[in-house]
């Protein structure tokens, strides 16, 4: 018994290869009807139009660039910071340095050419004077450095806010 | 087993994009560019925004790639993703989403009578842009499942979970797609034209 023509339903299920048990039946069907054999013709050529992938090109360094977006961009305004930082740090240790430690017990020593122990006790001794000396303020540098961290802190914090970053990844 | 080898290969890979590394971050960006691009082209029509999208894209991915958890293919949480962005982009602009499908039930024998006739068309030979152009005029819905099914070759189930819609829609919506498409081209150009 022939079978009425293939619905248009049945012939994307077909070509979908989704017709589960109809698809041999559908594919006998296809044998003896031309007007059906036509019509999965304009199906099949659709098919071909919809799979052309022409006009979605995006360009050849698209996944280099967006990557390039996430790269760690050094912020001027941090290096700046650092070295400005550093900058008086240096200057500071330099001087406290020539301020507080009688330099010219080591000179000798080297020049004499003294024994590598007894620089070390003398170089001991120097920082011990030192620290001894800063000893007296030095819950005003503890706190001092404290609040210097908290500000530190904060502005990085800020800093990631702006940036959509975590704290770590600024 | 192959499925398994490929979810712990992107898992591998995930974790060194995780990890800072920018070179996965790109080999990522190209494993999966087309099949974003494909969302995007097919669904957003100011080509000057298409780009731009894209990378946002791949940037919100970027983002919250430490929340992805292997629920599901990486593909479909991209093209989900890629989804979502292009109707955010639609919305803000100002553009219809969903009207169109509501008026589904119009007899698809109307649609012929709205358009050209076969000789107006007769120079125009390029048959690709022409569809793309109908293809255009589709609701986004319809639109979204022809480039998933056709273009990237994903399943109704992938397509259902994507579009957050039943499968049973995802079908039918398909069907209706390229009947609506067939009668469109049937109505503007000769069989011989389209189909030899």
């Amino acid at each position: 018994m022939a079978l009425a023509h293939l619905s248009e339903d049945r012939i994307q299920d077909y070509l979908d290869g989704n017709a589960g048990p109809e698809q041999e039946r559908a594919a006998a069907h296809l044998e003896t009807c031309g007007a059906c054999r036509e019509a999965v013709r304009e199906y099949e050529s659709l098919y071909l139009g919809l799979a052309d992938e022409a006009g979605f090109d995006l360009p050849a360094d698209f996944a280099a660039s967006v990557a390039a977006k996430l790269a760690p961009q050094p912020e001027p305004r941090a290096w700046f910071y650092k070295g400005i930082i550093a900058a008086v740090l240096l200057l500071a240790g330099t001087g406290a340095v020539y301020f507080f430690v009688d330099l010219s017990v080591l000179f000798d020593m080297v020049n004499k050419g003294l024994a590598l122990e007894t620089c070390l006790d003398t170089a001991v001794s120097a920082v011990r004077t030192f620290l001894s000396i800063l000893g007296i303020q030095t819950n005003l540098l503890v706190f001092s450095g404290l609040a210097l961290l908290m500000v530190g802190l904060l502005d990085r914090l800020v800093f990631a806010f702006r940036q959509g970053k975590t704290l770590f990844h600024v | 087993m192959v499925r398994e080898e490929g979810m712990a290969e992107s898992r591998a890979q995930i974790e060194r994009i995780l990890a800072g590394d920018t070179k996965a971050f790109a080999g990522f960006v190209a494993q999966y560019q087309r099949l974003v691009s494909h969302i995007v082209f097919r669904l957003i029509d100011n080509e000057s925004d298409r780009e731009d999208i894209c990378q946002d894209v791949f940037l919100a991915i970027y983002r919250s790639l430490g929340d992805f958890r292997f629920e599901s293919k990486v593909s479909t949480w991209v093209a989900r993703v890629a989804y979502y962005r292009c109707l955010s982009h639609l919305e803000k602009m100002k553009v219809a989403l969903w009207d169109d499908i509501s008026g589904e039930n119009q007899p698809l024998d109307t649609v012929a009578a709205d358009c050209q006739k076969p000789d107006e068309y007769a120079a125009d030979r390029d048959i690709s842009a022409r569809l793309r152009d109908e293809i255009s005029k589709m609701p986004i819905q319809y639109r979204m499942i022809l480039t998933l099914y056709h273009l990237d070759e994903m399943s109704y189930n992938e397509i259902a979970d994507i579009m957050e819609l039943p499968e049973g829609t995802v079908k039918s919506y398909l069907f209706r797609a390229r009947k609506l498409l067939k009668r469109k081209l049937l109505a503007r150009y000769r069989p011989e034209e389209l189909w030899h």
